[in-house]
């Protein structure tokens, strides 16, 4: 079973892939500077707060849950720590953005007693925790953008590694959002599948009842899901600044939903226990790559929209027809040994 | 699960939200003397509760089923603009009665609504797939076709009895708090007094075990979907006519605050269990909380922060009060 799981699940990353590699090159072929190093790193760059995002929300939705509130403890974290910078003129990169994952964490620390302890339906629990934290920020914000940001964080998201200068003379390098995004997904992958904690977790979102006999403690695991989803989102945020210059409260109204379509893009299931760092990176990419294409491709933003729901749809259909066939197979070979078995007897 | 908490369980939690009701009003009421407790004052939350609360509706009949209608607003904004986009080009056309214009603009909100509903209704029920992800992805099509036509911007231009839906009253009832008391009534007989309603509860509390007693689930679930679309498309109609102009981005944040209401009327999110009228009393509650804050002074964004805390302090409540039970029993 584990076997056939398996193969079903590098099946999966190979399909998601396969469609990405299809999606390049039907871009390129619109566009050849599509495949320019610059627009790459700058689709990559674009792309890490969504990505390092959605590394938070696999660990949860392999616990067979969900976050909603995403985009409220991305807006959180911005509003808190650009009110700190913009107010005191704080500016170690360092320590600003571990107090964003701080942040972060709390907050998702809170969602994962809320599921656990409280026993509230996870979608129940986030939904709550995203209305009360969206009607601070309003109250508290009004809307209002904080643009006076320390020339530090400024600095800091306009660095590249490995820089050289093209024939044009405009600059080009690796973004070090790049690499930010690079540390969440190694985080991510090395917790899933390195450590016992990560194990747990997997096999508790496959199944929860043979999880707790052998003696897993469930409600800690789900908590530390949630927690790490909230720390990711903290990171992500400070990413998101780092690259916007500026904070606006408004940026991520219905953000969490393109977080949860990635991961599931990616092959994770909602029903808990798979999904892949792997997997989550090559929907995320899909998504970036789907937008950037079309954009460079002159086809306006309202088709964008249409063709990003159509492939969602598209995609998440296959998988359900291909799992039906692999039931149906599954089935025959029941039936198969039975009458094996009455042959013997 | 379902069988410990049981019919008696579930009626409990009715008159729980009940009681909160008649407590916040209590509550309103001495905290704003001689304001809340107005005609003018139920006049106003009757407006505003309308079309949030057939909303509600349409999600709660899916939540049922164990799914969820996250493209129900996108698809209440496509039916109406469709239905808009004609009663305009009707209006300017000249020489056809009103009553014309709007009767064929209402017919085509339905026919486009019952179609949205059979695309969810297909991808759920016929392909199988999880009812969060198909919605998920539709909500997002949906909005797309709506920005087609709209090009981003509004569409108005309606005829003037079109506007009076949303704004008329009769003898201090609003004509939107009629609609919604049919909504409910049709609502509340379909799902408890039919055998299709039977059925969505079975479907929410096993669909395996209901497809092997020989009903067809698929069916069932094509239906709930092409009633949440109804729903959702009246929903929009009222909003239409409320704003004299109809855009694709109206009522966004009503999608997640339907899901609240349905779960806080005591509706599993699992499915299987849950009463269109507690729905309705969820959303009396939410709406008596946004109007007193109002008339009271506290600020409007606040009510979310409350709103958020009451959604988890009556699940929290009605978490612990099962496990009382459970105990009791044990």
């Amino acid at each position: 079973m584990s076997e056939r799981l398996k193969r079903m699940m590098g099946h999966k990353e190979v399909s998601v892939g396969a469609m990405l590699l299809g999606i390049m090159l039907i871009s390129w072929l619109f566009n050849p500077t599509f495949l320019s190093f610059e627009n790459l790193m700058d689709v990559i760059k674009s792309n890490a707060v969504l990505g390092t995002c959605a590394m938070g929300m696999l660990l949860i939705i392999i616990t067979g849950g969900i976050d909603v509130s995403i985009g409220s403890q991305l807006a959180l974290v911005t509003v808190l720590t650009g009110q700190i910078m913009n107010r005191t003129g704080f500016d170690n990169i360092v320590l600003i953005y571990l107090l964003g994952i701080a942040i972060g964490g709390a907050v998702g620390l809170l969602n994962g007693l809320m599921v656990s302890r409280l026993g509230l339906p996870p979608i129940i629990a986030t939904l709550g925790m995203a209305s009360v934290i969206d009607g601070f920020l309003r109250y508290y914000t009004n809307g209002t953008w904080i643009n006076q940001l320390p020339q530090r964080i400024i600095d800091f998201g306009l660095t590249k590694f490995f820089s050289f200068r093209n024939l044009n003379g405009s600059e080009i390098g690796i973004p070090v959002q790049f690499l930010l995004f690079a540390l969440a997904m190694l985080t991510t992958w090395f917790l899933i599948k390195r450590t016992m904690l990560g194990r747990s977790i997997m096999a508790m979102g496959s199944n929860p009842v043979s999880a707790q006999r052998i003696g897993l403690n469930n409600r800690r695991l789900t908590t530390f899901a949630y927690a790490f989803s909230g720390m990711m989102a903290g990171f992500a945020a400070m990413t998101y600044t780092s690259i916007m210059k500026s904070v606006d409260p408004n940026a991520f109204i219905g953000y969490e939903m393109n977080v949860i379509g990635a991961v599931v893009l990616g092959g994770a299931l909602l029903t808990g226990g798979s999904g892949s760092v792997l997997g989550t990176f090559l929907g995320v990419m899909l998504f970036a790559f789907i937008s950037n294409g079309l954009t460079l491709a002159r086809i306006s933003t309202y088709w964008q929209s249409i063709i990003v729901g159509g492939i969602i749809l598209l995609a998440v259909s296959f998988d359900m027809v291909k799992l039906r066939r692999e039931e149906r197979r599954q089935t025959k070979v029941d039936i198969d040994m039975t009458a094996q078995g009455r042959g013997v007897a | 699960m379902d069988g410990a908490r049981g019919h008696f369980s579930r009626n409990k939690n009715q008159y729980f939200l009940l009681a909160l009701l008649m407590l916040l009003i209590a509550g309103m009421s001495l905290m704003a003397p001689g304001k809340f407790l107005t005609v003018r004052n139920f006049k106003n939350m009757g407006f505003q509760m309308a079309e949030f609360g057939i909303l509600a509706i349409g999600m709660s009949v899916a939540i049922m089923t164990g799914g969820i209608n996250l493209s129900l607003v996108n698809s209440a904004m496509l039916s109406a603009i469709a239905g808009a986009f004609l009663m305009r080009g009707m209006n300017e056309a000249g020489g056809i009665p009103d009553l014309v214009i709007i009767a064929s603009g209402i017919a085509v909100v339905m026919v486009v609504s019952i179609l949205c509903g059979m695309i969810n209704g297909y991808f759920v029920a016929y392909v199988g797939v999880a009812s969060l992800l198909v919605t998920l992805g539709t909500q997002t099509v949906f909005n797309g076709v709506s920005l087609n036509i709209t090009r981003g911007s509004g569409i108005s231009g309606f005829p003037e009895l079109f506007q009076r839906i949303g704004a008329g009253s009769v003898l201090n009832i609003p004509y939107t708090m009629l609609i919604y008391v049919a909504a409910i009534l049709a609502a509340w007989y379909l799902v408890e007094r039919t055998p299709w309603g039977v059925s969505v509860y079975m479907v929410g509390g096993n669909e395996k075990a209901t497809r092997f007693s020989g009903i067809n689930t698929k069916a069932v679930l094509m239906k709930v979907y092409v009633f949440s679309a109804v729903m959702a498309g009246v929903a929009g109609v009222l909003m239409v006519s409320r704003y004299n102009s109809a855009r694709a981005d109206y009522g966004s944040s009503y999608t997640l605050q339907a899901v609240a209401a349905t779960v806080l009327g005591g509706t599993d999110i699992n499915g299987g269990s849950g009463h269109i009228l507690g729905t309705v009393t969820a959303v009396c509650i939410l709406q008596v909380v946004s109007s007193g804050f109002n008339i009271i002074g506290i600020n409007r964004n606040i009510t979310d922060v409350v709103t958020g805390f009451i959604l988890v302090a009556v699940l929290t409540i009605n978490y612990f009060a099962a496990r009382e039970r459970r105990h009791k029993k044990a």
